[in-house]
């Protein structure tokens, strides 16, 4: 058979639906059997992951990798990790490098499950097939890739924070500290996806403790694999302290009081108040607004996140009234994504500042603002010829990061 | 099999209707280069690259293939024609896909064709004419040999990076006159077009390496003036005739070496050898060796005409051909005359069907020109020198930048001689910004053809310059400031004033 051939060999029956899909994920070894699809039944998977591995290891026999293949706005990411093939097939306007990243993720997610002894298994075996064992694990996969759309921290490269008094969060930390000679190498307390005790920067599969409020989550780390029964008497021993303290009532306070609000961001007293309705051409807004399109906080600024560099830790806002609409806040994280992209571009990256002024989010919104800088992230509407930005985030920041202590 | 690795760039361009039987995939591949390449690794580049094209159809049917990236190539597709497909093969550097845009690789492939399609029409013309194909390989085998000789530095082909993102293929620099001068044009254009009895012949003036008028409609007006830009203009000619030019430019590839397993090579022996093609669109090939981009033959007579070599005859030596043009969206087929006096150049262009007899015809139009045009191009080429600003018209100091209007094909830009002030830092970052914006644009024309898309970008890079692209109401401005402020309101100022110096 010829090359061209091999590349479409797999049963064309279920294509018409393909296209309506705008994101897969396959995963498949080297010997083009398939271990995971997004959208397993629609189709014939052997043969489509048969003509996969056939493109990759065409280039691979060349002596070059195949990075991606772009068709209008199609993308076909492809990431290989030993015996292990990661295929991306997206039209949603995500960076390549995005795309990329979330395939890294999917392969530690699945390493997390099977761990790296995979590899052993291929090299016993090159036909080995891996599927059976991820069975059951279909939502684990698709609440990651869900979070791709709507947790940034897939694309900062970083976590969130729950706000708390110092105090209760020593008081956590300290409680996860008592039991690290017990063999576990790392603890992780989570509620809803913000972390409150000492951490590591991988996201992980969560595992609900009995006795702890539904969304709160402890994860220990132990590389001893005997170590069931310590850890059943570490988790005890957390969970004990936590419930007797005052730690869970703060956390569960925190989580419904300690949002932060682009509204609360204070206005700078010494320039002019951005409130006030239209003024000369001197001032700041020169069109007033109605109550449709409100200001959320200063400068008209509806959202903002904010990442620190050295600890890998990042505080967003909630989303100001003009952008409650999910399909808004998802177009929005996008958004940054592609931003943050470009800022962190290996060649020419990572840049101080970058300022992006576009239509994206229709008619009504248009002047929607993004601007990037290395330590802050924030969108606004502004009246036309207004760019007294740059200062002001600078003075944001403090405000932002203090946020996390509250 | 494992293939060899491929070393240096590639260009290919082949049928997808051709060669579709088990065993005959040869004949798939109109064109090749280098031409030595082994035939295996031909077929290996155009198995991956149809194998793709293929994959993708069943993803994005309406969105043509674009583009391969892996560690060490990348692959750009043109389809030029329907299922004629041309494909570059750039070798990359370092692990650095930020050193190349997509957008303007494939603008080589677009501008290759265009001037192919303008002297030999359109490739599958070409093939539905003589399916044996020996025409169109043979054709696509000179042309675009001498094409690629411009980016040939010794073997091996030295194509756009970050270095050229101040500059825009596909569009026509312009020279901004004043109403005075642009009266005299006017005028001058009225002369010309009256030098054929009864018929309106077309024109585009030329100054310099800037576009001074044209009567003939955008697309054949950018094609027209690619050419002359290529080979016709007084810089051109200069380097065509100044051996040292010539050498730093690189080695010329010789089409004629015989080399066994080259598909188009083989087949440009055979036709050379033949004598003629006596089909109507064959009028140019009627003469050997019709090769109107190689530049040792070009030159400029006494009379001032320009002209080519082209055909070598027993009985008249050599005589000065007037090549015949197809033009695409004038829709018609015409010939070629150009005139140089000083700077200016004159591109007359004559419908072939009002000339019964082509060499008499052409000769009556010359000594015409000569007659009642002389005085006219004498005087506008006073009045453009007198004005012009040399090569640094259109610098404007602290900034590098260009401006593009994709609309109507016109271009602007800081001199190359200020553009390599740049740092490389700068260059890379601004490559790197308007590959994005390339995308941007795309999405916004699939999802709102009918609606330009208004953006802008400011960067403050790791090396403090501010790299700044605007979109507004179909322009484009991108640009680079080394020495300038620190704050956004500084680079959204200097943007303004900048805009203001060219409105619209």
């Amino acid at each position: 058979p010829s090359i061209h051939s091999s590349f479409s060999n797999f049963d064309d029956d279920g294509s018409a639906s393909w296209r309506k899909r705008k994101k897969h994920f396959f995963i498949l070894s080297n010997s083009g059997k398939p271990i995971y699809s997004r959208y397993g039944d629609e189709h014939r998977l052997a043969g489509f992951s048969a003509t996969l591995q056939a493109i990759v290891s065409f280039v691979e026999n060349s002596g070059d990798h195949i990075k991606f293949v772009r068709a209008g706005k199609h993308q076909i990411v492809f990431l290989v990790k030993g015996p292990i093939y990661l295929v991306c097939i997206s039209c949603t306007e995500e960076t390549f490098e995005g795309l990329r990243g979330q395939l890294e993720l999917m392969y530690g997610q699945m390493l997390l499950i099977l761990t790296k002894s995979v590899n052993r298994c291929f090299e016993k075996n090159p036909k080995f097939d891996m599927a059976p064992l991820l069975g059951g694990t279909d939502a684990v996969f698709l609440s990651l890739i869900r979070a791709f759309s709507w947790n940034p921290a897939t694309f900062l490269h970083a976590y969130t924070c729950l706000p708390l008094a110092q105090a209760t969060r020593q008081a956590a930390s300290a409680v996860l500290q008592d039991i690290a000679d017990s063999g576990v190498l790392f603890a992780l307390l989570m509620c809803d996806h913000k972390d409150f005790g000492v951490f590591f920067t991988h996201m992980l599969a969560k595992i609900q403790s009995y006795g702890l409020p539904e969304n709160t989550y402890l994860t220990l780390l132990t590389p001893r694999s005997d170590a069931f029964f310590d850890l059943k008497d570490s988790r005890a021993r957390i969970q004990d302290v936590l419930l007797k303290s005052n730690v869970l009532l703060e956390v569960q306070r925190s989580l419904h009081e300690n949002v932060l609000r682009v509204e609360d961001v204070p206005i700078d007293p010494t320039s002019q108040s951005t409130s006030a309705p239209a003024q000369s051409s001197q001032g700041l807004n020169s069109q007033p607004l109605s109550s449709d399109e409100a200001i959320g906080g200063p400068a008209g600024l509806w959202h903002f996140i904010y990442k620190s560099v050295y600890l890998d830790q990042y505080v967003s806002s909630e989303f100001a009234l003009p952008i409650k609409n999910p399909k808004q806040q998802k177009r929005l994280y996008k958004a940054y994504q592609k931003v943050y992209a470009s800022m962190h571009d290996k060649a020419t990256g990572p840049h101080k500042t970058q300022f992006r002024r576009t239509e994206d989010y229709g008619s009504n919104y248009r002047n929607m603002q993004i601007v990037l800088s290395v330590f802050c992230c924030s969108e606004s509407q502004l009246a036309t010829n207004n760019m007294p930005l740059g200062s002001r985030y600078h003075r944001f920041k403090s405000f932002f990061w203090k946020q996390r202590d509250v | 099999s494992s293939a060899a690795e491929i070393d240096g760039a590639q260009l290919c361009i082949f049928d997808l209707r051709r060669g579709q039987q088990e065993g005959q995939e040869l004949d798939k591949i109109l064109f090749f280069h280098p031409a030595d390449c082994p035939i295996l690794l031909q077929l290996s580049v155009i198995g991956l690259c149809e194998g793709i094209i293929t994959f993708t159809r069943i993803f994005s049917p309406e969105d043509d293939c674009e583009v391969i990236e892996s560690d060490k190539h990348c692959h750009v597709f043109y389809q030029a024609e329907p299922d004629i497909w041309m494909v570059l093969v750039v070798q990359k550097i370092k692990d650095n896909e930020s050193t190349l845009r997509f957008g303007a690789l494939q603008g080589i492939l677009k501008e290759s064709h265009s001037l192919f399609a303008m002297f030999h029409g359109p490739i599958r013309t070409l093939l539905d004419r003589q399916p044996s194909a020996e025409f169109a390989r043979g054709h696509l085998h000179t042309f675009v040999t001498d094409y690629l000789s411009d980016f040939s530095v010794g073997k091996k082909l030295q194509l756009p990076t970050y270095r050229d993102s101040l500059t825009e293929r596909g569009t026509v620099q312009m020279l901004t006159v004043s109403r005075e001068v642009a009266l005299e044009v006017q005028s001058l254009t009225t002369v010309l077009g009256s030098c054929l009895r009864n018929v309106i012949c077309q024109s585009i003036v030329l100054f310099e390496d800037l576009l001074v008028s044209t009567t003939l409609p955008l697309d054949d007006t950018l094609n027209l003036y690619t050419y002359a830009i290529l080979r016709l203009t007084p810089s051109a000619l200069s380097s065509n005739g100044n051996s040292w030019s010539y050498l730093r430019k690189g080695g010329y590839v010789n089409a004629d070496t015989t080399l066994s397993s080259a598909n188009g090579a083989a087949a440009a022996e055979r036709y050379n050898s033949r004598s003629r093609d006596t089909s109507p669109g064959g009028q140019n090939q009627m003469h050997h060796n019709f090769r109107p981009l190689q530049r040792e033959k070009l030159s400029k007579g006494k009379d001032g005409f320009v002209a080519a070599d082209f055909a070598t005859t027993e009985i008249r030596g050599a005589v000065p051909l007037n090549p015949i043009l197809w033009f695409h969206q004038a829709e018609e087929r015409m010939y070629l005359c150009v005139y140089q006096h000083k700077n200016l150049t004159i591109l007359l262009v004559i419908p072939a069907s009002s000339l019964i007899n082509g060499e008499e015809g052409i000769a009556h139009v010359k000594r015409h020109l000569l007659e009642n045009a002389s005085q006219n191009i004498v005087t506008v080429e006073q009045k453009l020198s007198r004005g012009w600003g040399g090569e640094n018209a259109y610098h404007v100091g602290g900034y590098r930048y260009i401006l593009s209007d994709p609309n109507r094909k016109v271009s602007r830009a800081s001199p190359p001689g200020k553009v390599i002030t740049l740092s490389k830092d700068s260059l890379l970052a601004l490559n790197r910004l308007r590959g994005e914006i390339d995308l941007e644009k795309s999405r916004a024309k699939r999802s709102d053809p009918t609606h330009d898309k208004d953006y802008e970008v400011c960067i403050r890079a790791k090396n403090n310059a501010w790299i700044i692209a605007k979109i507004s109401r179909g322009k484009e401005l991108y640009m680079a400031i080394e020495k300038g402020g620190e704050t956004l309101l500084y680079a959204s100022t200097a943007v303004e004033k900048f805009s203001n110096r060219y409105p619209n």
